[in-house]
């Protein structure tokens, strides 16, 4: 009897020890669960706090109530007509068009040099380049605005788009650590069926190197998106203005049109956010296999 | 053409010049035109009293401005309350941002959506995000007053932009938020580079999930790290599109950071010797700040 039991009295024990893992296991992961969405709920609560916002009405705004109720879509549509909102955003659609076309084919052939060319002193100015990294702009900020100054450019958008055309060291350097990558005997066949260096780098490199020309295009499109103190300095004429300063209309000396400029900046953000959803994944990407991971 | 005679260019070799060459000028122009030049300049200018209300008459003043500004109460005052913003944001962005790094590395369902999800707070315009934590933050009608008051957190509704160190720590939650997943970003791109094989063994072996962390990610991960801090600390070190946002500097100077001060002084008052001083000051922190971090985490990973 103790011996034809034994085997189940284990076998008992066994489940239920099992059981009490099991159940212990799903305590934890319900944990982390809740954990998770309360993390969630406060990360997004900004962004639903401001959509909340632009869609009420005055009353609503200044009493404790959460949910606008009737929601007031035309929030949006007087928003657009409170500052003339397509100007700016054609305004920073060209300095951002022209910012990154320039930074791209700026910083794609310094990359290629460095990566791919051998020549004397190569290495030095890699290192000059890299060390001018570490450069705050802070520094040249000042004497550049003199600069730009006397060349009467104040007041035009060159300021902003002409320095992306003298290529940007963080691009040259993450271009180069991704065309390093690129085994090198692509380039050999490539010369040996006569190809030159323009047609390796046009026809071979730059196809091989989406992510990472793709990771450029968005962190400058992102940057000059977002760029406020440069259009601060330079752009005095209300009519040329980009849309980080533009927003500042809703900002008046007695108090701010909250739910207009929570509808404007709604509608700024939204093809930013829809960008972004949709190339993360070429993004991550570009970033692991270039040289920001170290 | 001379230093091209080295040994490695043979004559056969400067056929290859003609291709080199258009390559290599751009890189040359980046670092003379739009590097060093405005650099001596603005080392020249640090020198005199230019001032653009009276570009015409700007005299040299040697290390003047240098030594007015350490006199400054204003200088060390700025210097302050950057270093705390840095320290603060920063520490606190990096935490967040690994945890939620190491977090979205993990399988699970839905999380290409929550990878998407994350990276939002930085696509979100500095100006906007300044805009929104300041309505957030407002004494009356905010958010946070009404959602703390009605979950029984507060009794009094707090001001929290009108008082100078508050508005200081307001400030940081809101850079906390928008820029936790940039670290997060970069920090799950490192992760990604890493294979699954060495976590399978570390499992063989009966390493738990801790000493998975420590012995395997956390090393690995450390040129990632290095790159985000580094990244970061620069980017808090020079804050400034929020502070204009949210605060203009104020209440009582309580958010006046340097590189507002930089602003105010340069862009304001048109001091613009006095500001290029001011700008040198603040590179050589972040520089200073920049070596201790490599310094830091590279002599580590070499153990």
């Amino acid at each position: 009897m103790m011996a034809a039991n034994l085997p189940a009295a284990q076998n008992m024990l066994r489940t239920s020890f099992r059981d009490s893992k099991r159940r212990r296991e799903r305590v934890g992961r319900l944990l982390v669960h809740l954990i998770l969405l309360i993390v969630g709920a406060l990360f997004l609560f900004p962004f639903v706090w401001m959509l909340l916002t632009a869609l009420k009405s005055d009353q609503q705004l200044f009493s404790n109530q959460w949910i606008p109720n009737p929601p007031v879509w035309s929030n949006f549509s007087k928003a657009l007509e409170y500052i003339p909102f397509w100007k700016y955003t054609l305004n920073t659609l060209y300095i951002c068009a022209l910012s990154v076309a320039g930074a791209i084919f700026s910083s794609v052939l310094p990359a290629y040099g460095f990566a791919r060319l051998r020549w004397p002193g190569r290495d030095l100015l890699f290192l000059i380049v890299l060390a001018t990294m570490m450069l705050p702009y802070q520094v040249t900020m000042i004497p550049v605005y003199i600069i730009f100054r006397n060349l009467n450019w104040i007041n035009t958008f060159k300021p902003l788009t002409v320095p992306a055309f003298f290529g940007s060291a963080f691009f040259i350097f993450l271009l180069r650590q991704f065309f390093m990558g690129i085994p090198e005997e692509l380039s050999d066949a490539a010369r040996i069926d006569g190809l030159g260096e323009f047609g390796i780098l046009f026809r071979i490199i730059l196809p091989l190197s989406k992510p990472a020309v793709a990771t450029v295009a968005l962190f400058t499109f992102m940057w000059t998106w977002n760029d406020f103190l440069g259009p601060l300095i330079y752009l005095s004429d209300i009519n040329m203005y980009t849309l980080s300063l533009g927003l500042q209309q809703f900002q008046t000396a007695h108090g701010a049109e909250w739910a207009l400029l929570m509808a404007a900046s709604t509608v700024v953000v939204l093809p930013v956010l829809v960008l972004f959803f949709f190339t993360q994944k070429t993004f991550i990407k570009g970033i692991a296999v270039t040289g920001l991971k170290g | 053409m001379e230093q091209f005679k080295g040994t490695r260019f043979k004559r056969s070799d400067w056929g290859e010049l003609r291709w080199i060459l258009p390559f290599v000028l751009p890189a040359f122009a980046l670092i003379a035109l739009v590097i060093l030049y405005p650099f001596g300049l603005a080392m020249y200018y640090s020198l005199t009293d230019y001032n653009l209300m009276r570009p015409l008459s700007r005299s040299f003043v040697g290390l003047g401005n240098y030594l007015e500004i350490l006199r400054s109460g204003y200088f060390w005052d700025s210097l302050w309350k950057t270093t705390y913003f840095t320290l603060l944001s920063v520490g606190l962005e990096f935490v967040l941002g690994l945890w939620a790094a190491v977090f979205l590395n993990k399988k699970f369902r839905g999380r290409g959506f929550l990878r998407a999800l994350i990276i939002l707070p930085w696509a979100l315009p500095t100006v906007v995000n300044g805009m929104m934590w300041q309505w957030i933050f407002d004494a009356n009608y905010g958010a946070l007053n009404g959602l703390l008051s009605q979950l029984g957190f507060i009794k009094h509704y707090v001001i929290w932009l009108g008082e100078p160190f508050m508005a200081l720590n307001s400030v940081i939650v809101a850079d906390v938020w928008k820029n936790f997943s940039f670290i997060a970003l970069l920090l799950l791109a490192g992760l990604q580079t890493i294979p699954a094989e060495l976590y399978e063994a570390a499992t063989m072996d009966g390493a738990s999930g801790w000493r998975r962390f420590w012995k395997v990610t956390f090393p690995l991960l450390k040129p990632s790290i290095l790159v985000a801090l580094v990244l970061r600390t620069i980017e808090a070190f020079k804050v400034f599109d929020i502070i204009y946002m949210m605060t203009k500097g104020g209440p009582a100077d309580g958010t006046q950071v340097l590189s507002f001060y930089i602003y105010r002084e340069s862009f304001q008052f048109l001091h613009l010797g006095f500001g290029a001083a001011l700008s040198f000051m603040v590179s050589v922190g972040i520089l200073i700040l920049a070596v201790v971090y490599i310094k830091g985490l590279y002599t580590e990973v070499e153990y």
